[in-house]
């Protein structure tokens, strides 16, 4: 099984804490959709004819998107791909793009999994992150989606955010939860260079949350939503049984996924395949038939870097004997060195042949990655 | 021969060398207007990034004047005090000098010395003001300093503006005119002089040479009189923008030789070179060995790089007769160098030149002066770095090298500069007025207080008006404390800094804030401590990280591909490669 990835480098404005901001005129996005449909046609072999299972829009806004759009580039991969039936079909939307008639024809063309990128569900928190929606008009809008159809229905939350107490953090969990949704996203903020936040915090604006705080949310945020059914599968995901995202997960199961459009990258077992960023280039470079893409082989270390850092995101984590087993031996004695200092410092969990990371660990990840990472 | 001129271009820093040789180039048509871009001599990307000139430069043009065909050699030199070492080099292989002057600058610390290298080597100084296009230019009043200066006539200074391209015929006539023929013997046997050197991945070593007396010929076996080492001349030529081969180079003549020289060491800067048939007699007096002014250990990143550094610090020390190293290790960054530099700037340039030419992505350790030891036993040595310093209880005395500086500066910045100079250890020698406005301020001072940001800061209180220059006059007793950094009570050998004991504890200070600054948190507190042999005089603490995640597995992959911050691993401290510079961003 596989998947498809769509990239949609568009934004209608930028919000306050986002690094991952698509600048681009969104009037270059007919020939975006053109391009995107033309290199699913160039590759249209890559996935060599494994069944699709899902398709992702992501972004970005991909809700920037027209119903048009989206049919077009459905239809292109189902014409040139073996599509499953049951076909996770996922859209990262924003809430103000979510109109009754837009659901309605999200629905017909075939998306059946919506990311609604909430944040919050605290009126001030809402318009602090620059958003452009409210609560209110959120609980209508998720409660027309859910009439409309969809049974598969992702929030993004974020907590760590400054003036966010626990205490009203913990009312908008509930709040949340009250909506009735399969699955929910919770990040912490962090204030990453170029962000609006950014600029707060150097010109002493803006005060980061401290790690205590942070962990007090995220500790909240796990204990609040085992208690609602949520099991949490992944490092910054819940979702209630059966309703892990698919896509996702094939990411860090090391299946093989096809991703268009600019900056999107590609594996297939041996290789990753990264498109350039600009957007601009991209366009440009599939139009007059140049590259468009670099390609990264993986050697056997790249392989042991990308299997910690995509399984140890997960709740199955890592196994050691299929480290042992599929890598050269100064690897296996660099990575057994590592996890003992690790696990001293409590922040991974081993049970049996497998590893994963403790609560504490989980907030460390990046770190934790890091550190395992081989460099020769 | 005798339509052969041999000149160099000498000026304090900016005052527009490369720019009136860009002219010069264009006039003779050594270059087509389609190559032609400013600055074009100054051909090392880290020179036309920063504007600055950081190598000699040398170049054969060709001019017709009066119906007779001349060969003019141009040397461009650098002009920042670090780089002068070059300027005495380019010197020994010309006849005559263009002094350039920037019209609106006056005479600056450079001007004087530079100047005064040409003379020491009987050049015909050929004064130019330039800049003249500028509205500000003061042609009569410099005019004025710069007879004072050499003793010449008003008429024979030449008015010039490498933007606009005035004066450039005129300054091209008395190139002519005034500077020698040199003076050589194409028969007499070979004698020439290596004056600097190059190495090339394809070709080997490139040596640039100016022939003295005799012919040299493509197919002659060489000798080099200071390695004793013999070699089949490969290809002899002139330098034109490249390399332009010729049958053979005759006294007078400037070039290059090509032997199949394969390694740096075989050569060295300011050797002889001599045929082995019919050698000459006597060797040309070569250079004065230069002498580091600071120190300063150079480590591979990955101390698995050892290797790779000492070759390239060979071929960059080829291309750099000034830089000098030994061999040194540390405890937190394993095998590296002790390298002697001619100044900071030096030293950076080294640092951005072992990047970019040789892939080689070094820490530079805190820097510092050499110190003369006296020993209770009646021992003197020469101490190069914190590491070798003896214990407290052998040391009997301690000296520390001084300068005399030579300050050229605007009245009005009199005083901001002696504070700044009091501050800094020195004493005032002396103090001339040179015209009402402007004085020449001249200092002792402790090197060791001047290599940090000195430069920095009398540009700044000066506002660019004040000029230095410097040379060492000898040591002095000196009040010295070492002082180490402990990081998680592990002595840190690469942060450890010598310094004067009544700066000790204010030094002690900043270094731990400005660490704690530079160095990111980590998974465990780290304690940051300044000591004096075994007290503690000051202390931060880098509180733990509790949090580091991307939120998104997409966004991690991303920031994957961006690579893993280079860092070195110092115990469980992960240090970054900026920290160990952090005494010189202290403010
Ligand atoms: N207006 C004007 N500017 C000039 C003239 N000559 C040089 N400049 C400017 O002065 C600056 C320094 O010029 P360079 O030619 O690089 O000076 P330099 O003496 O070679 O400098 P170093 O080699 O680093 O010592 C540049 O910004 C030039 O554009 C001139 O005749 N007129
Ligand atoms: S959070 Fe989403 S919508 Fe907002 S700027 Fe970032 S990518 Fe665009
Ligand atoms: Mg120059």
């Amino acid at each position: 099984m596989s998947g498809i990835y769509f990239h949609i480098p568009y934004c209608r404005t930028k919000c306050h804490y986002c690094d991952f901001y698509a600048s681009n005129n969104i009037k270059t996005i007919n020939q975006l959709v053109n391009a995107e449909i033309e290199e699913l046609y160039l590759r249209r072999s890559y996935l060599e004819d494994e069944e699709v299972q899902t398709i992702y829009f992501g972004g970005g806004t991909p809700s920037v998107l027209s119903i048009s759009h989206i049919n077009d580039l459905l239809s292109t991969v189902r014409k040139n791909f073996n599509v499953s039936v049951d076909c996770e079909i996922s859209l990262e939307a924003n809430p103000e793009d979510l109109t009754e008639l837009y659901l309605k024809q999200l629905y017909e063309v075939g998306i059946n999994r919506l990311s609604i990128g909430i944040q919050s569900f605290d009126e001030d928190i809402l318009v602090y992150l620059g958003r452009r929606h409210g609560t209110e008009m959120l609980s209508n809008m998720i409660e027309t989606a859910q009439n409309i159809g969809f049974k598969n229905i992702s929030l993004d939350l974020i907590y760590g955010i400054p003036g966010l107490t626990l205490e009203r953090y913990t009312e908008s969990i509930k709040a949340v939860l009250k909506l009735g949704v399969q699955h929910i996203s919770a990040y912490a903020l962090t204030i990453e260079k170029k962000t609006y936040f950014y600029k707060l915090l150097i010109t002493n604006r803006l005060k980061e949350v401290a790690d205590e705080e942070v962990l007090d949310h995220f500790n909240a945020t796990i204990d609040l939503l085992a208690l609602n059914g949520f099991s949490h599968y992944e490092v910054s995901s819940f979702s209630k049984p059966g309703f892990q995202s698919r896509h996702n997960s094939s990411y860090w199961q090391g299946k093989n996924y096809l991703g268009v459009g600019p900056a999107a990258h590609s594996f297939n077992g041996k290789s990753r395949q990264w498109n350039i960023s600009s957007t601009k280039n991209y366009i440009l470079n599939i139009a007059n038939g140049s590259s468009y893409f670099e390609v990264e082989i993986l050697n056997e270390i790249d392989k042991y870097n990308e299997y910690v850092l995509l399984g140890l995101r997960t709740a199955n984590g890592i196994s050691k004997n299929f480290i042992v087993d599929s890598f050269d031996k100064k690897i296996v004695a660099y990575f057994s060195k590592e996890i003992s200092k690790l696990d001293k410092d409590e922040f991974i969990l081993q049970d049996g042949d497998q590893i994963c990371l403790s609560r504490k660990g989980i907030l460390m990840s990046d770190f934790i990655i890091r550190k395992l990472f081989y460099v020769p | 021969m005798k339509n052969i001129r041999n000149f160099c271009i000498i000026a304090h820093i900016d005052h527009g060398k490369s720019t009136l040789a860009d002219r010069l180039l264009e006039v003779t048509q050594t270059i087509s207007g389609r190559d032609m871009q400013a600055q074009v001599l100054d051909d090392m990307e880290l020179e036309k990034e920063r504007g600055i000139t950081i190598k000699s430069h040398a170049i054969q043009m060709d001019h017709i004047q009066d119906g007779i065909k001349y060969r003019l050699n141009l040397i461009d030199t650098p002009g920042h005090v670090d780089f002068s070492y070059e300027v005495s080099r380019s010197i020994a292989a010309c006849e005559g000098a263009l002094l350039i002057i920037d019209a609106t600058q006056g005479i600056q610390a450079q001007t004087i010395s530079n100047l005064y290298l040409a003379i020491e080597h009987d050049l015909e100084i050929i004064p130019i003001l330039n800049k003249m296009d500028l509205p500000n230019a003061n042609p009569e009043l410099v005019e004025d300093q710069i007879i004072e200066l050499i003793g010449c006539k008003r008429d024979t200074i030449i008015r010039a503006s490498g933007k606009t391209g005035e004066g450039i015929d005129e300054i091209i006539s008395r190139i002519i005119s005034d500077v020698p023929s040199p003076a050589g013997d194409p028969e007499a046997p070979l004698q020439g002089l290596i004056f600097d050197s190059v190495y090339n991945q394809f070709r080997g070593v490139i040596a640039y040479v100016k022939i003295v007396n005799g012919t040299v010929r493509k197919g002659d076996v060489v000798k080099f009189v200071a390695t004793e080492k013999q070699y089949n001349v490969d290809e002899v030529g002139v330098l034109k923008m490249g390399l332009d081969s010729r049958e053979s180079l005759s006294a007078g003549d400037v070039g290059y030789i090509i032997s199949n020289i394969k390694t740096a060491r075989e050569i060295r800067v300011g050797d002889t070179v001599t045929n082995v048939k019919q050698p000459c007699s006597n060797v040309i007096s070569g250079f004065e060995e230069v002498k580091p002014m600071v120190f300063a250990g150079v480590y591979p990143i990955d101390s698995d790089d050892y290797e790779d550094l000492r070759a390239a610090m060979e071929k960059l020390q080829l291309n750099d007769a000034s830089l000098t190293y030994t061999l040194e290790s540390s405890a937190a960054l394993g095998f590296g160098f002790r390298c002697g530099f001619l100044g900071l700037l030096h030293m950076e340039i080294i640092q951005e030149r072992l990047d970019r030419e040789f892939d080689m992505n070094v820490i530079t350790t805190v820097p510092n002066v050499s110190y003369l030891i006296h020993t209770r036993a009646g021992e003197t040595v020469e101490v190069y770095n914190p590491a070798g310093m003896p214990d407290g209880s052998m040391i009997d005395l301690i000296e520390e090298p001084y300068i005399r500086a030579q300050i050229i500066t605007r009245s009005e910045y009199i005083g901001a500069i002696m504070t700044l100079c009091l501050d800094k250890r020195g004493m005032l020698t002396k103090q001339d007025y040179l015209t009402a406005e402007r004085a020449e301020l001249t200092f002792d001072l402790p090197l060791g207080e001047i290599v940090f940001d000195f430069y920095d800061k009398l540009k700044s209180i000066s506002k660019g008006y004040a000029s230095f220059d410097y040379h060492i006059t000898g040591y002095r007793p000196a009040k010295l404390a070492k002082l180490d950094i402990l990081l998680n009570s592990e002595p840190v050998d690469a942060l450890s800094t010598l310094i004067h004991a009544d700066n000790a504890y204010n030094f002690g200070r900043r270094m731990c804030e400005k660490l704690k600054e530079l160095i990111p948190r980590q998974q465990y507190d780290v304690a940051i401590q300044a000591a004096i042999g075994a007290k503690i005089i000051a202390r931060e603490t880098i509180k733990a990280v509790r949090k580091d995640v991307t939120a998104k597995c997409r966004k991690l992959l991303d920031k994957q591909k961006k690579g893993k911050k280079k860092m070195k691993q110092i115990g469980n401290v992960e240090v970054p490669q900026k920290a160990f510079l952090a005494v010189l961003k202290l403010d």
